[in-house]
């Protein structure tokens, strides 16, 4: 299995998390409707949705791995390193697409 | 003088936290296939040896080697080879067992699936719990399986017996004992209940005040201290025996418990000879042999 795979499956594993993806699933389609629709020049500061989803989401998604990097013991698993770099890339680019939109 | 076949090589690794000197001037080889008891007291600097061994603790001073690779750069190829199972227990407490062990093995390209199939079925795991709620002896068994479910080469553990009740702890070293059997692995077993460490290892490592007092094959460890009873054959002993070089000596009525250090059997033998008494050497086990090292 993936090691990134592996990671992203907390999201449903936690309970607490299985309960938050489920419910910002749940709005994605209204945040992706706001989009279109600010996208579309019908609405104005139709961003301001979207962005505030994306902020708790990325919030969500980010606090597991946090969590896990910081205990020492995860640091000597074999390929911990290749597990960082791309959390590393997806936190930036995430933090790059935010500024831009 | 580095030795070829070391796979952890030490020369004067020293680790200070604030005041405290966990590790002083240490120079350590760690050969392969050896079963390491690694004894002290709390706070004898046990812990942190073994994490600067892997890399979790930089040395201030000194250079430590792991698979001939400085231990603060140790990379996917020597990591693969390490396993360590903690002091603390630390696991993923929100997964299931089977989740945590499926999560391990995604950093292991060297898994060994059918291996741990095997270990499943001998300790007698269940996959499904929350790791959170194992029992202690549980959670142990898990952590040894997810440290040695890829195969490597160097197991170090951490107390590993500290969180267990004596029927779990004796279970714990049977299975200990089956892994080194099955395998030829370089353990190191850190512990200071020694009567369980001295079933398993082959040789010792002793430290205090974060300074090795002693690192020998367990055997030398037994030869150079010898217990022995000498019970009179004609009544009563001196109070006085005549063994100058002895570190203990309790004389009672016509017996005496003599402990002495580097004294031939037959030289003993001879001495009680002349007392007009008969010898009877009994073995010292590990806890005596540490208590006479440390004091």
């Amino acid at each position: 299995m993936n090691i990134l795979r592996a990671n992203l499956k907390h999201l449903y594993q936690r309970r607490t998390y299985l309960f938050l993806t489920i419910f910002f699933g749940a709005i994605a389609f209204l945040v992706l409707e706001e989009i279109i629709e600010a996208a579309s020049g019908n609405k104005q500061g139709g961003f301001v949705a979207p962005v505030l989803w994306m902020f708790l989401v990325g919030s969500v998604v980010v606090s597991l791995p946090l969590e896990i990097l910081t205990k020492p013991y995860f640091l000597l698993f074999a390929r911990t390193q290749e597990y960082t770099e791309t959390v590393c890339v997806l936190h930036w680019t995430g933090i790059v697409i935010s500024l831009v939109a | 003088m580095i030795n070829d076949k070391a796979i952890v090589e030490m020369r004067n690794v020293s680790k200070r936290f604030g005041r405290i000197q966990a590790m002083d001037n240490i120079d350590l080889d760690i050969r392969r296939g050896e079963i390491i008891g690694l004894l002290g007291s709390n706070g004898a600097g046990k812990s942190t040896l073994l994490r600067v061994i892997i890399g979790l603790y930089l040395a201030d001073q000194g250079r430590c080697d792991t698979f001939g690779t400085d231990a603060g750069k140790l990379g996917p190829k020597e990591l693969g080879r390490i396993g360590y199972v903690h002091q603390e227990g630390e696991l993923l407490d929100w997964m299931s067992v089977k989740q945590l062990i499926r999560y391990v093995s995604a950093y292991y390209d060297t898994w060994d699936h059918q291996l741990e199939e095997r270990y499943i079925k001998d300790f007698d795991i269940s996959l499904d719990d929350r790791v959170g709620s194992l029992s202690p002896g549980q959670r142990q068994k898990v952590a040894i399986l997810l440290a040695i479910g890829f195969g490597p080469e160097l197991l170090i553990l951490d107390e590993p017996a500290s969180a267990l009740d004596p029927i779990a702890r004796s279970r714990f070293l049977d299975l200990l004992l089956q892994i080194i059997q099955q395998e030829n692995r370089t353990i190191i077993i850190s512990s200071h209940i020694l009567s369980d460490v001295e079933k398993v290892i082959d040789h010792t490592l002793i430290m205090r005040s974060g300074a090795i007092l002693r690192d020998c094959s367990f055997d030398s460890l037994r030869e150079e201290f010898v217990r022995f009873t000498l019970t009179s054959l004609n009544g009563q002993l001196p109070s006085e025996l005549g063994f100058g070089d002895a570190i203990s000596c309790d004389v009672s009525g016509s017996k005496a418990v003599v402990t002495v250090r580097n004294t031939a059997e037959k030289i003993l033998e001879d001495k009680a000879r002349d007392l007009n008494c008969e010898i009877e050497f009994r073995p010292l086990p590990l806890e005596e042999l540490y208590k006479i090292i440390v004091s």
